[in-house]
């Protein structure tokens, strides 16, 4: 090892005569982000009256929509270069045309998605850049009290009408739509939405079905499985061909459960039907406990008692009520219904099982909840956690970034800092899990973060840890919304010589600011 | 004795005139490196092909964490792990 300069000048050179370890050029050439830091804040630029959402992780577009929720505006920015060759560049001020909004942006067109009684979700967007496509969704108001019809769980609010569009951001035409009707579909932050490549998963938490369709290159939504009542696609035609078998069981079983569960009646679950078998997804649930239960004892009478004691006795209430804590020690019972989704790949989806009121409100921090690696194309659960489950967390500590599973085609996406791939951000999390007071708490809090949002991350070099120290509590990667403060936000060298690069001020005051690359030669 | 280098043109001829080979064979002027002679073979297996793992290796990792609970709990008669049975559509008459 010998001393590297930071001097951008000699950081070139550098590059010239020398080639980094195998496997590094990428982090070699984001160190280049070091020296080209935001070092000019434009204030007071008049910009247009809309509520400006995100830029493609490209950089190629800029999303925003009106202020009425019905229009998307989309931008292509220009990003206005400038130079100066003087001595002292810093005393010189920017061109007036910094000063404009249209210096940095043009504008391509505006799109009307939402009719008159819908909104735009201006907190959905999901961009599919080998195609650059992106997909917008508007809604009907939520209607809180909706009665649970038609296999819809109780206490779901019901939306009349959702309607996915995905259009080509190059021309704003409309590629195609998706709508779901009297259904909810949970939008904040891409949470009940998930793109994988071409794939995507769209969780119905009213009837605990998770749809996924592929986006064809065409721009077309095709609609591949419903994971929920039935699991395989012949699930459907097998039970309507015993269907006078069913029918005749039914009336016996509905009297019986008429008498005894009279609430429970329209509990998730049940087939349109009215039939009384589970859903194909709790009984994949079931089945894996019950193999488990099964296989831990070897003898005939031990592995008897064991299901009597932990399955079989609390049978109807697993059917009710959807239980585990682990297979090894079921000990509460709570109401769980599907919640999240996110695809590991494209085979393995990891499903969040929580409470009702967990999964529809924003914070489910403290409900309890379970999570399962289910196999889309054996139909099977391959393993069950609860969120405090130690090797549930241990799979997070280790393959944090695996997590955040990745387009094949978004390369920079492969380089944002985990806790699994940045020695600085394990540090952070050691120093937060030696701070904690209760270890299954700290783990609870740690898992709430899974299934991961879908886009929730920046790629941006300033938020690699291995360049860059900041706050992240008043900024990070993550794409949420955090409270202003009057503080500046410092970005500090991690490495050699750690000084201040750069300071972004948020606050009311600096909300029409436009940050400013400056390549700034540093000794 | 003369230096191999004396010969050579240079800026002053008595450069390089003081240097004496090394005339102690402990002290040897090339530093050889000492051989690692293996005590098996480390020829790679002959059907050994190496490639990129396309998939995600996190439910790789799952499913070797499910293979190590099952196996000091499965009982070769009495596991249940049933095959898949292809459903037969019923035929009412």
């Amino acid at each position: 090892m010998y001393y590297r300069s930071s001097n951008i000048a000699a950081r070139i050179f550098d590059r010239q005569i020398s080639t980094p370890a195998p496997g590094t050029s990428v982090h070699h050439a984001r160190r280049f982000y070091e020296n080209l830091v935001p070092s000019y804040t434009v204030y007071e630029v008049e910009c247009p009256d809309h509520s400006f959402r995100k830029f493609t992780d490209d950089g190629q577009y800029l999303i925003s929509f009106s202020r009425n929720h019905q229009e998307l505006i989309v931008y292509r920015p220009r990003w206005l270069s400038f130079s100066c060759n003087d001595d002292d560049c810093d005393k010189h001020d920017l061109p007036s045309k910094a000063r404009r909004f249209d210096s940095f942006f043009t504008q391509l067109y505006c799109v009307s998605l939402a009719s008159c009684n819908e909104l735009i979700c201006k907190d959905f967007f999901l961009y599919m850049d080998s195609n650059q496509f992106g997909l917008f969704a508007t809604s009907t108001a939520q209607i809180h009290d909706a009665p649970a019809v038609g296999g819809a769980v109780q206490g779901v609010p019901s939306i009349e009408k959702i309607t996915f569009h995905l259009l080509r951001l190059e021309d704003g035409e409309i590629l195609d739509r998706k709508v779901f009707s009297n259904d909810f579909v949970n939008l904040t932050h891409n949470m009940g939405v998930f793109l994988y490549d071409d794939l995507l998963a769209i969780v119905s938490l009213r009837y605990q079905t998770i749809h996924i369709l592929q986006i064809r290159d065409s721009g077309n939504l095709v609609h591949v499985r419903a994971i929920g009542e039935f699991c395989r696609e012949d699930d459907e035609l097998f039970l309507n061909s015993n269907a006078q078998d069913i029918s005749s069981s039914d009336k016996n079983k509905q009297h019986q459960s008429t008498e005894n569960h009279v609430e429970n009646q329209m509990h998730q679950g049940q087939p349109h039907m009215g039939n009384s078998f589970l859903s194909g997804i709790k009984q994949r649930l079931l089945s894996f406990i019950f193999q488990g239960l099964w296989n831990e004892e070897s003898d005939d009478t031990l592995r008897m008692q064991r299901l009597r004691m932990k399955f079989y006795f609390h049978f109807q209430d697993y059917v009710d009520l959807i239980i585990w804590k682990t297979m090894r020690n079921v000990t509460s019972c709570i109401y769980s219904i599907l919640g999240q989704v996110q695809f590991l790949d494209r085979h393995h989806l990891l499903i969040k099982f929580g409470s009702v009121d967990g999964g529809v409100s924003r914070n489910a921090d403290h409900h309890p909840a379970f999570v399962a690696v289910y196999n889309m194309d054996t139909t099977e659960i391959v393993s069950f956690y609860q969120n405090s489950a130690d090797e549930l967390y241990l799979l997070f500590e280790k393959f944090c970034d695996h997590f955040h599973v990745t387009s094949r085609n978004s390369m920079y996406m492969n380089f944002v800092s985990s806790h699994s791939n940045n020695i600085h951000a394990l540090e952070q999390l050691r120093s937060i899990k030696d701070k904690a007071s209760n270890s299954s708490q700290f783990v609870k809090k740690m898992l709430a973060s899974l299934p991961f949002s879908c886009q929730s991350l920046s790629p941006s070099p300033y938020f690699d840890q291995s360049l860059f120290r900041f706050d992240d509590k008043l900024i990070s990667a993550t794409d949420r919304h955090r409270q202003s403060t009057d503080h500046p936000i410092k970005f500090i060298l991690r490495n050699y010589p750690h000084s201040l690069k750069f300071k972004i001020k948020p606050g009311a005051h600096y909300f029409q600011a436009v940050c400013i690359l400056n390549i700034k030669m540093t000794r | 004795m003369d230096s191999i280098l004396g010969n050579l043109p240079s800026f002053n001829p008595q450069n390089f005139s003081q240097i004496k080979p090394c005339s102690d064979p402990y002290i040897s002027t090339r530093m050889t490196p000492s051989t690692y002679v293996p005590t098996h073979c480390t020829l790679p297996p002959p059907d050994q092909v190496i490639k990129t793992e396309l998939g995600n290796i996190l439910p790789r990792h799952i499913y070797c964490n499910v293979l190590e609970q099952v196996k000091p709990n499965e009982v070769a008669a009495g596991s249940v792990l049933p095959e898949h049975e292809f459903k037969q559509l019923q035929v009412s008459t």
